[in-house]
């Protein structure tokens, strides 16, 4: 994959505003973090001249500006009155990372970007707003309303990816049902929530590696793989359900972990909520990969060719063996 | 403790609010937008200006503010260039290729 060397400046731009905003003691410092990151990320989705990544430009920088407005504006006030200025803080952060009852301007704009670019709005763009969130978490009103967001982003996470045809959408309607579990994660500790992150970053990176490498974006496009990657065709199922969270795989530790914090702080309906719609995008992956295998070849099994993995893309063979085998993964630290 | 008169701070409240009505409301072309959204920033601007000398801190705090305020209008400028090159107008209403 070849890139302008001038990706390589706004990247460290990128993340330089990210871990500005993360280490600043100020609103203000949080706020110049913010702008850098935005202002760095707009050239890295609209270095092309095309309708959509024009159109998802301009989305991205219209409500991200009204964020960051809305958060130096209501950190400025902050002397004047102090609960009113958090509360408004609070909601321009969960605008600018997408969660539930702002989220609307996720999908779009990930529809027009290409898959690199949507791993980077996916974990990279989180964690700024993620953090400066988990500072807030002092007050039991602000507590309250993260936990409302991450109930509510549960919620649609869950059933908007239900009728999406395109895999972009699908990945950003599984990214709001993730934060869910990061929010409320935040509401308890502030260590459960940075490695829900973690899992959640190295899950997804794999699941868009493999799409990316294949160039899919929607669900007819799977059908219509190539007989030579089958192996691929085996791979994709095995990181969805690893992204859904089922129990052989990776992706299950983090629930386990937050099913057993949440459980000893008796927090047991915010637990059903979240449990019961990460099973709702549990189906949605499914839905994915089903017809991909029924519709699959009858030479499918004798076909695998196992060793041209590693000399497809040696990336794609770790990410597949820690995805596989990652539960594995706390075993040393628990005893 | 400094004690802060209510209406210094209601009236740029309320010019960043008609700001965020016109961004929100009256949104046919772009270009109403980034007006808007530069108008929201003047009235921070303001706001920041009496806190900052209310409180006896250090004024040019608020020149680090409007540069970055003015990087982020000609960033708005750019998109709005890149919009009409790429969608022959400004009117949001031709923006619907990536909806739900």
């Amino acid at each position: 994959m070849t890139f302008p060397i001038s990706y390589f400046l706004f990247f460290c731009t990128l993340l330089t505003g990210t871990s500005l905003s993360i280490c600043s003691s100020s609103w203000f410092g949080a706020w110049i973090g913010l702008e850098l990151n935005l202002l760095s990320f707009i050239p890295l989705i609209a270095i092309k001249l095309c309708p959509y990544a024009t159109e998802a430009a301009i989305k991205y920088f219209l409500i991200q500006a009204m964020a960051s407005t809305i958060l130096i504006m209501s950190s400025s006030m902050h002397m004047f009155s102090n609960d009113f200025s958090y509360i408004l803080i609070t909601l321009s952060l969960l605008l600018k990372l997408g969660a539930a009852p702002l989220h609307f301007w996720f999908p779009q704009v990930i529809e027009g970007l290409t898959w690199p670019q949507a791993f980077i709005l996916l974990t990279i763009q989180k964690l700024a707003p993620m953090f400066l969130i988990s500072y807030l978490t002092y007050s039991s009103n602000l507590i309250f309303m993260i936990t409302l967001a991450a109930i509510l982003s549960s919620l649609i996470g869950a059933l908007g990816g239900l009728n999406i045809m395109k895999l972009r959408k699908l990945m950003a309607f599984s990214s709001i049902n993730h934060m869910s579990w990061m929010l409320i994660a935040m509401t308890i500790n502030d260590m459960m929530w940075l490695t829900y992150f973690l899992f959640y970053s190295f899950i997804s990176g794999s699941v868009i590696i493999l799409l990316h490498s294949t160039q899919t974006y929607s669900i007819s496009n799977l059908m219509n793989q190539n007989k030579n990657s089958s192996i691929l065709n085996l791979l994709l199922p095995l990181n969805l359900l690893s992204l859904g969270g089922l129990p052989p795989f990776m992706g299950f530790s983090p629930k386990w972990i937050m099913i057993q914090l949440l459980s000893s702080k008796m927090m047991i309906f915010s637990l059903l909520v979240i449990l019961f719609s990460s099973l709702i995008t549990l189906y949605f992956y499914l839905r994915i990969f089903i017809p991909m295998i029924l519709l699959s070849f009858p030479s499918f099994s004798s076909l695998l060719k196992i060793k041209s993995l590693w000399a497809f893309s040696p990336f794609l063979a770790i990410f597949t063996f820690i995805n596989m085998f990652g539960l594995c993964l706390p075993i040393p630290f628990s005893i | 403790m400094v004690s802060f008169s209510s209406m210094m701070v209601f009236i740029p409240m309320v010019m960043i609010f008609c700001g965020m009505w016109g961004f929100i409301t009256y949104n046919k072309h772009m270009l109403n937008s980034l007006l808007s959204l530069e108008f929201m920033m003047l009235g921070v601007f303001w706001l920041m200006s009496i806190q900052l000398t209310l409180v006896g801190s250090e004024i040019y705090f608020s020149l680090f503010f409007l540069t970055l305020a003015a990087c982020e209008g000609s960033l708005g400028l750019t998109m709005l260039i890149l919009v009409v090159r790429s969608h022959g107008n400004d009117v949001f209403s031709s923006f619907n290729l990536l909806e739900c």
